[in-house]
Formats: C-alpha cells, structure tokens, sequence
C-alpha cells in the first residue's frame, strides 16, 4: 500500500490491508469501495452530488 | 406558513463577514440545476415542488426562454473562469424537463458548450420521470451527450401507488417501456441512473430488484422529504422506532452481499467510503460543502429546490441572472450555512459519534418551524441505525482483509 496514503478510517487500519489479494477477489462491493477509497487519495474529487438528480 | 417569521436567520450576514474575515471561503458552485420546466405530466402525491409547502411555481413561466438559458449560460462560464473549474455539471430538471422540447435541449447543449471556456469540461444530465422519452427525444440527447436518469419507484404496484398521471392513470407500464429503450443497445451509454423515493410500505428487496431489472449503472434511495414540522410518513417522535433503517438496512444487506457488485448504490457507496475515511459526496451526508445552485424558469437563483418541502418561498435568494453572480449567491447566508459543515450542525450533532458520517443528514430534513435548519435531521434515529449497520457489516469483513478492525 501506498505509504503516503493519509486516509482516517474510523473503523479499519488501511495500511494494514494487503492490496496483493485485492486482484484475486471477486469485484464486490468490499473490493470496489476500497479501491474507491485508494483512488480518491491520488485523485480527490471535489463534486457534491445533489441529491435529486443521479 | 411564512418562513420569514418563523425561521431564524443564522447565520447573519453579520456572521458570514465574521467567518469571511477568519479565512473562511465558500466552495465554488459546480453543479447547476437548470429547471427548465415548472410543470409536470405525472401528479405525484409526494412531489415537493407542487404538493408540499412552497407553490411559488404556480408564478413561473412554463418553459425556460432561450434569453434565460443564455444568461445561465454566461454565468456558469463566469464562475468556472473565476474558480478555474475543471468541470461543471448542468442538470436539466423540472417539473418534468422533457416538457421544454428536444429542441430545447439541442439549443440549451450549444449554448452551454460555446459558453464555457475550453479549460472547463461539461457534463450535462437530465432527470426525467421517463414518459416523454421517445428514441426522437434520446436521439437528440445522444447528439448533445446529454445523460439521462429517470425517477422509478420500484414495483409497478409500489410505484403506481404515487406516481400517476393527472387523471389518475397509471405510469409505471409507460416508463418500463422507455427505460427498456434506455438500458440498452445504442442508448445505454446516455443511462445515468435511476432515482427512487422509499416507501416503507414496499417490501424492500422487492423494490430494490425491480429496479435492477433494467440495468441500471447506478442507483439512490431517497428518503421521502419531512422535517420536524411535518415529519415523514412512519417518522414517529419515538427515538427507538427506525422503520427508514430497518428497511434501507434489508436493501443493503441485499446489495452488500452479492458476490460481485449488481450497481452502484449512493447512498451506501457514500455512507461506506466515509466509513473508510473518504470525504463526502453527496449532499445529504457528511460534511463536505455543497456547491449547487438552482436556476428557475424564470432565471431566479435559488438554493436547494428540496428545501420547498419546508416552507413557502424557503429556497428563494431574492437573486436572479441578469443582476447576480454565482459568488454572490454563495454569499447569502442560508447558502453559505449549506457550506459550513460541522459549524452549522446542532450541538446533539456535534457530540454525536457518527457526525462525519452523517453530517447532520439532509438539510431540508433537519428543519422545525420556529427553530430553523439548526436541528438534527428528522431521520436522525434511523441514519444513526443504519450508519451503525453498515458499519458493523464493514468491520466485520474488513478484519478479514486487514486483522486491525477497530
């Protein structure tokens, strides 16, 4: 993992999760969220979405 | 009911020079509602723009005039070169905005693309309740790379129940139609989503699959609007009842657990990528500043059309196109209390665990006449369940992928 990385979870420990296995599990929603969130680090996006449109 | 009287303005213009002078800055403006239509061809029992508090529509134009669209046009370019955006959004809304015409769209498109300097990307979506979406009208939003996304309430019975024509007529049989048209073939790359009101009533998994039937590339459950004043229906004043995150847990637990991921679900893609630590990106959670403005038919500059829902004229700025800019609007102080962040939450709010998470919930949701927008969300029970829900849910599997879950 990126050791730059500077995301605060309030429940898990990012650094620790091993990035290896992520490409041998199935693309759940566990597996997209975290890469979301690595995404997000390198690539933050400002937009807030309104609610009443998607 | 007059918000004028009842609503306590905080903060104060006096407040936001306060804040300004501290180094406080609003975010820019990225989103743009364009409500091109005032009107609509469904009546649906729970529409906030003709059925709750605010009927300022009954005084809008029908249609938004080529003059209006201009000058929206021009304003959205003056903000992206003033705040060098990278991208805007413009969303075509209403009423239903397909009433305007495609012609409307077509003109609306140029306009908007030869407004904006070419350093700042524009993405343009219509929400649309789907009757009008002829392969005619698509062909012309494909021309345009215009995105659709449609309102389905699930079930045909479920959505039927509130979604009907003026005449009582059913809808759901019309929009299956063209979103079967949508979600496929040539089209496909213009589906943006499908937007659904919650109905506690609908049985949850059964309302969730009968929008995965068409394909959707993404998904959001909308919790019906309410607040203190005129709370939700199954909302009781009862903190231990949480029927919205009994049922929104069941529909996550149903998502959650598919192997590999059905769609993109928002409100729980957001809920769980703040749970990881990412900042928000939706306006009804978490703390992140909303950057939207509304532009009525009439080139009235507004905030959050959902906050109708609270009072008569309750959106309204006073402002307009032809006199303001967008960083003037952003400077009205209910716009600016949309941007606080934990600053503008009530102080139950700030004492709360899950505040990063929840961010106060959705700003129309939190209002008590009398009191204002500086309450708890009247969701404030069933967020707090259902974050809780989603959370021991993450941990759990996370302590399998990182040994360290707190």
């Amino acid at each position: 993992m990126d050791e730059d990385l500077d995301i605060e979870s309030d429940i898990v420990d990012l650094s620790e999760i091993d990035l290896a296995v992520l490409p041998l599990l199935q693309d759940s929603v566990l597996v997209r969220s975290i890469r979301r969130i690595l995404r997000s680090a390198e690539h933050p996006d400002d937009v807030v979405a309104f609610q009443q449109s998607i | 009911m007059s918000g004028a009287s009842l609503d306590p303005e905080w903060p104060t213009p006096e407040d936001i020079a306060a804040l300004s002078a501290a180094g406080w800055r609003p975010a820019p403006i990225r989103q743009f509602v364009l409500k091109v239509h005032s009107r609509c061809n469904l009546a649906c029992d729970y529409c906030y723009v003709y059925r709750m508090a605010d009927q300022t529509w009954r005084d809008r134009p029908r249609t938004m005039s080529r003059n209006t669209v201009w000058l929206a046009a021009d304003r959205i370019a003056e903000h992206a070169r003033r705040h060098r955006l990278s991208r805007v959004i413009v969303i075509f809304h209403g009423g239903e905005p397909l009433l305007a015409g495609a012609a409307f769209f077509a003109e609306a498109a140029q306009l908007l693309r030869s407004a904006l300097p070419p350093s700042t990307a524009l993405r343009m979506t219509v929400q649309s309740n789907g009757v009008l979406l002829t392969d005619s009208f698509l062909d012309t939003l494909a021309g345009h790379d215009i995105s659709v996304a449609v309102s389905l309430d699930g079930s045909a019975d479920a959505h039927d129940r509130y979604r009907r024509y003026p005449n009582g007529r059913p809808s759901h049989a019309d929009i299956a139609r063209r979103l079967t048209r949508l979600s496929s073939g040539r089209y496909r790359r213009l589906f943006s989503g499908l937007l659904c009101t919650v109905d506690i009533n609908q049985d949850p998994v059964e309302c969730y699959e009968a929008l995965l039937r068409f394909g959707p590339p993404r998904m959001d459950f909308l919790l019906p609007l309410g607040n203190w004043t005129a709370p939700p229906p199954g909302r009781t004043r009862d903190a231990t009842f949480t029927p919205y995150a009994d049922w929104l847990g069941t529909v996550f637990d149903r998502w959650y657990s598919a192997p590999v991921q059905e769609t993109e679900l928002r409100l729980f893609n957001e809920i769980i990528h703040m749970l990881l630590g990412g900042a928000g990106h939706l306006e009804s959670l978490g703390l992140a500043p909303p950057g939207v403005a509304v532009i009525e038919t009439d080139g009235s500059l507004e905030e959050s059309d959902t906050l109708k829902s609270a009072y008569h004229g309750a959106a309204a700025t006073g402002m307009r196109l032809a006199t303001h800019s967008m960083d003037e609007l952003l400077s009205h102080p209910r716009v600016a209390a949309r941007q606080l962040g934990a600053a503008a939450l009530a102080t139950q709010c700030l004492a709360c665990p899950v505040q990063r998470v929840c961010g106060g919930g959705f700003y129309p949701h939190r209002y008590r006449a009398g009191a204002g927008f500086r309450n708890p969300s009247v969701y404030c029970p069933d967020l707090l369940a259902l974050i809780r829900h989603i959370r021991t849910r993450l941990r759990r599997d996370l302590s399998r992928l990182a040994g360290t879950a707190r």
